[in-house]
């Protein structure tokens, strides 16, 4: 046996009782002299409560016992050995003074005494109850012996049986039969009472407090433990290879886990693969071999089958370590019943299927959605497509007709009628691009057409268009530039204009027109910088109307939607206007905000990233002007001098009283430029019309004025104040910078008309104002219609500007004639039976190229109005795309432009 | 100036009148406005000629126009005014009255050329 293992200090004692070995541990924690002590009887180095015997060592094998050793107290493990040896592990040692001043803090003690002739005992209240026992006097010392742990009950009777006798002090340690706690009480005999009395025996009752207290939490964290692993469905194990041999052991849990009886935790690793599942069982044992052979740790999933036949699945891990004592190496691990979760695990995966299936489905039905919507969507394209073409092909008729109409001499209802036709023509060919603008942009099918366009030109277009609306339903339209607008920016003009269209012509429509008081639309456009790159173009339209309520602002830029129906009603309308609006300024880049309060007005801010422009430069036209005015307002006149500042260097203000003092002398051009500005009815009045200078003058008016100043002053370059431009200034400026040329604007093109052929048809001379070219003696042009009318009107329009025509009802019949005849060009509509405006068009080509002809002109007159229809056109070899309706000039342009080419 | 490739020539070159004047915009506006004036006048002699088939009367009025023309620029005019000369010099009455007309338009588009710088 080599004591030398342990640092435990340790005694082998020989079934003689004497020492026959001690370790260092001993030698230097119990300061043992290793002469006096080996081979010593062991009574003479430890203090026994009695003789002590192999049987009384024995007895307490394995157990703790007290014993005193020189002069301490030690705490004692006698292990059996081999050859009937004894093995005495010194677990603890405390000093016995120390022993006997433990604090009462640390140590709880009752006093007893002892008949030895009546064998019965007077115990203290203490020692009462470290005993739990309810009498304190002549209690028999069978009562104190019940009350001593089984094991200890012989000890305690052989020794008062002895104390009887020999009345010898004596010390034992017991445990109580009653208490959980294991640390054993301390009985210790202190002798006779009195040497007289030699009957009374006295002593004294311990229990140390800390080590009970110890005691109880390991106990406590035992219990704990074990509470722990039962809830968790956690059982251990143990396997141990020793040679081929396997031992495992596993605890009581395990044994509840897998139903096994409590007491037989133990067996070969045959036995722990018993419990696995027979599919399981090859790969574990295979598992902890290898484990064991290469000491990795050992992890697997795996099903063990319960005698009831139900499965459990388990989780089981285990750490490898080595006996270095006993050359062994061992497999500690853990099971942990992982059924619940694996039955969750498998609910869990079933509802996941049932998902992936539901959403599967889902996803399937969905797609089937949107084929059907894209179907829907596309039927929807075709079809407005279609409407497009088979409404704007009557209306090309329709306002063929009128314009054909208009140019004759009508009386002034007959010109009223017409005109009234005409605008509700043309009103109608909006509805219609408006309904496929909104079905281009929805499917995505619009594209901007950017490129460079002066701001100001593009505002003046607006207010030429919208002035006389305005005016005409008492509105006030004012418009404010800011002088940082650029002279030229690259974007899409048509489309911002088209936004701008649409909110001055609401703002109109909708603006506050009472007998009281006009209506007022304000248009207001500057230019922020968001960045060192980007800037932003703001237009804002404000007017004075019915405003807009919150539910319906919400809705506003949805297609289809005005405020209510009776909106409609009153203001008519598609609804289509905003939402293509706000579909445009979305595809710029840009936003659009709506301030409205019902009854006040509404105010549309739009803002439109621009990236490429061209700031407004100062401009000299004029090195000084002066200005006569009377505006009592500082902002306007900051205003407009501003704006005339961009073009003239110096501008001079003056009362509007003094222009009368300044006409120029004789007949000589002066070169100065005199501005007057009225701004109200006093003015007027104020100035004679023959004392205004002769030469550069620009009358420049606010208020409804204009025809009154127009009769008043003739010959006078007028321009309004309130919607005045850049554009409009620039040209006025220019125009007056450029006198001489002045009598240019005396001639028009009609002057270069020639009339060379008499043989026109005297009728159509006689009732028309139109002056006609005729082109008789050229070549004729082809037209190739299916619509009978379009056929009579456009022969019509054409003779108007002198060609001769032929007509083929379809391209079949179009490509015989173009075969057989001699013609300058073609026009050619191209939806048509038999063969369409395309197919003649590529047969046409076909033929040319064989026979080297120079190709004719073929010019596609169509209702069809989308951008992707003119490339088409002309991607099959067509010249030119002329869209209904069309009018004289519009014909007129196309066909100067190809004919004779 | 090459007048025989109509494809290469302008409606109104505007470099020929800076070259000859500089760039003082209200005098060419001015020599333009004279050339319209004598243009007006003459196409209406012309058209007057052709209806009477004075051909020798039509070659020397397009070639007193032509230099005005060819001094403002109107580099095609100035090509139809040849055209015409020639025509009338072969008395072929349908050549002329093609290159009259092609005269006219071309003249409509000096105007509107003029009207836009103005």
């Amino acid at each position: 046996m080599k004591l030398e293992i342990t640092k435990t200090p340790a005694l082998l004692v020989g079934d003689d009782l004497t020492i026959l070995d001690l370790n260092d541990a001993a030698i230097t924690q119990l300061m043992l002299q290793v002469e006096e002590v080996k081979n010593q009887p062991v009574d003479q180095c430890f203090g026994f409560p009695e003789k002590p015997s192999v049987t009384l060592l024995r007895t307490w094998a394995h157990n703790r016992v007290t014993l005193t050793i020189k002069k301490l107290q030690a705490e004692v493990i006698i292990l059996p050995q081999e050859h009937n040896h004894f093995l005495f592990l010194i677990l603890n040692t405390i000093p016995l003074e120390a022993y006997e001043q433990i604090t009462p803090a640390e140590q709880v003690i009752g006093s007893w005494m002892y008949n030895a002739k009546e064998h019965t005992f007077q115990f203290s209240n203490t020692c009462a109850a470290l005993l739990a026992l309810t009498e304190k006097t002549a209690v028999p010392l069978e009562t104190l012996v019940q009350s001593i742990d089984m094991n200890d009950r012989e000890t305690l009777i052989s020794t008062f049986d002895k104390a009887d006798k020999d009345k010898a002090p004596f010390h034992l340690s017991l445990k109580t039969a009653h208490s959980l706690d294991s640390t054993p009480l301390q009985l210790i005999c202190q002798g006779t009472q009195d040497d007289t009395d030699k009957v009374i025996l006295k002593g004294l009752l311990k229990r140390d407090i800390y080590s009970q207290v110890l005691n109880c939490k390991l106990h406590e964290q035992n219990e704990s433990r074990k509470r722990a692993l039962e809830g968790g469905r956690i059982g251990t194990w143990s396997a141990t290879q020793v040679g081929t041999q396997w031992f495992v052991r596993w605890d009581e849990q395990t044994c509840k886990l897998l139903h096994e009886p409590l007491d037989q935790n133990y067996g070969d690793l045959d036995k722990w693969i018993s419990f696995i599942h027979s599919k399981d069982a090859d790969e574990i044992k295979r598992a902890i071999e290898h484990s064991i052979k290469s000491k990795e740790n050992f992890e697997r999933e795996y099903r063990c089958v319960l005698k009831d036949g139900n499965a459990l699945y388990i989780y089981a891990k285990g750490v490898v370590s080595d006996n270095k004592q006993t050359q062994t190496r061992c497999l500690d691990g853990v099971i942990i019943d992982h059924t619940s979760i694996y039955e969750a695990r498998m609910r869990l995966e079933e509802s996941n299927l049932l998902l992936e299936a539901k959403v599967k489905s889902r996803t399937e039905e969905l797609n089937q959605a949107v084929k059907h919507a894209e179907m829907a969507s596309q039927s929807k394209s075709e079809f407005l497509s279609m409407m497009s073409h088979e409404l704007r092909t009557p209306m090309n008729a329709i306002i063929g007709a009128l314009d054909l109409l208009t140019h004759q001499d009508n009386s002034f209802e007959e010109q009223e009628l017409l005109d009234t036709a005409a605008i509700a023509a043309n009103n109608l060919v909006s509805i219609l691009n408006d309904i496929l603008d909104i079905n281009k942009i929805e499917a995505g099918k619009l594209e901007l057409d950017c490129y460079d366009f002066d701001v100001s030109d593009m505002l003046n277009n607006i207010i030429v268009i919208f002035g006389p609306i305005a005016r005409q339903k008492g509105v006030k339209l004012s418009l404010y530039e800011s002088v940082d607008i650029p002279i030229q920016l690259n974007g899409d003009e048509n489309r911002i204009r088209q936004v701008l269209f649409n909110l001055v012509s609401n703002a109109i429509k909708f603006s506050c027109n009472s007998h009281d008081q006009a209506g007022h639309v304000v248009i207001d456009v500057t230019c922020e910088q968001v960045n060192r790159l980007v800037n932003k173009l703001i237009l804002s339209v404000k007017d004075d109307g019915i405003g807009i309520d919150n539910d319906t602002l919400k809705r506003l830029f949805t297609p289809f939607t005005q405020a209510d129906k009776s909106t409609t009603r009153r203001f008519g309308g598609t609804g289509l206007g905003l939402a293509i609006c706000g579909r445009l300024i979305e595809l710029m880049g840009g936003e659009i905000i709506v301030n409205s309060e019902l009854g006040k007005g509404s105010e549309f801010i739009v803002s439109i990233p621009i990236w490429n422009f061209k700031p407004r430069e100062h401009e000299v036209i004029f090195s000084s002007a002066n200005i006569y005015h009377h505006i009592a307002s500082e902002h306007k006149v900051e205003y407009l001098v501003k704006k005339l500042q961009m073009y003239i260097d110096d501008v001079k203000q003056a009362p509007l009283e003094q222009i009368v003092n300044i006409k120029s002398e004789g007949d000589e051009l002066s070169d100065e430029l005199n501005i007057v500005v009225i701004t109200a009815q006093d003015d007027i009045r104020t100035i004679d019309a023959n004392s205004l200078p002769s030469g550069r003058l620009l009358i420049i008016y606010s208020l409804n004025m204009f025809e009154q100043l127009k009769e008043r002053f003739t010959n006078v370059m007028m321009l309004d104040l309130n919607t005045l431009t850049f554009f409009t200034l620039h040209k006025y400026l220019l125009c007056l910078k450029n006198m001489d040329s002045q009598a240019l604007l005396e001639l028009n093109e009609d002057d270069f008309e020639v009339d060379l052929d008499f043989e026109l048809d005297a009728s159509m001379q006689s009732n028309t104002q139109v002056n006609t070219v005729t082109h008789a003696g050229n070549l004729p042009i082809l037209i190739v219609e299916d619509n009978e009318f379009n056929q009579k009107l456009m022969v019509k329009q054409l003779s108007r500007l002198g060609y001769q025509c032929e007509l083929a009802s379809d391209g079949m019949q179009g490509l015989k004639m173009w075969k057989k005849g001699d013609y300058a060009l073609v026009l050619t509509d191209c939806h048509m039976p038999i063969m369409d405006g395309f197919e003649l068009t590529r047969q046409i080509r076909t033929e040319e190229n064989k026979s080297a002809q120079t190709p004719i002109p073929i010019i596609a007159v169509t209702g069809a109005a989308m951008k992707g229809d003119q490339e088409f056109c002309l991607s099959v070899g067509m010249s030119d795309f002329i869209s209904k309706p069309v009018t004289l000039d519009k014909f007129k342009n196309t066909i100067e432009k190809w004919y004779g080419h | 100036m090459d007048i025989s490739n109509l494809d290469n020539l302008q409606v109104l070159n505007e470099q020929v009148m800076l070259e000859l004047l500089g760039d003082d915009t209200s005098e060419i506006n001015s020599f333009r406005q004279q050339f319209l004036h004598q243009a007006k006048s003459s196409l209406q002699k012309i058209a007057g000629f052709y209806r009477e088939q004075q051909f020798k009367q039509i070659k020397d009025e397009a070639h007193y126009l032509k230099t005005s023309a060819k001094a403002i620029g109107a580099e095609r005019c100035a090509y139809y005014l040849q055209q015409l000369e020639d025509a009338s010099l072969e008395l072929d009455k349908a050549q002329c009255k093609s290159h009259i007309q092609s005269l006219s338009s071309e003249i409509k588009g000096v105007f509107r050329a003029c009207s836009a710088q103005t």
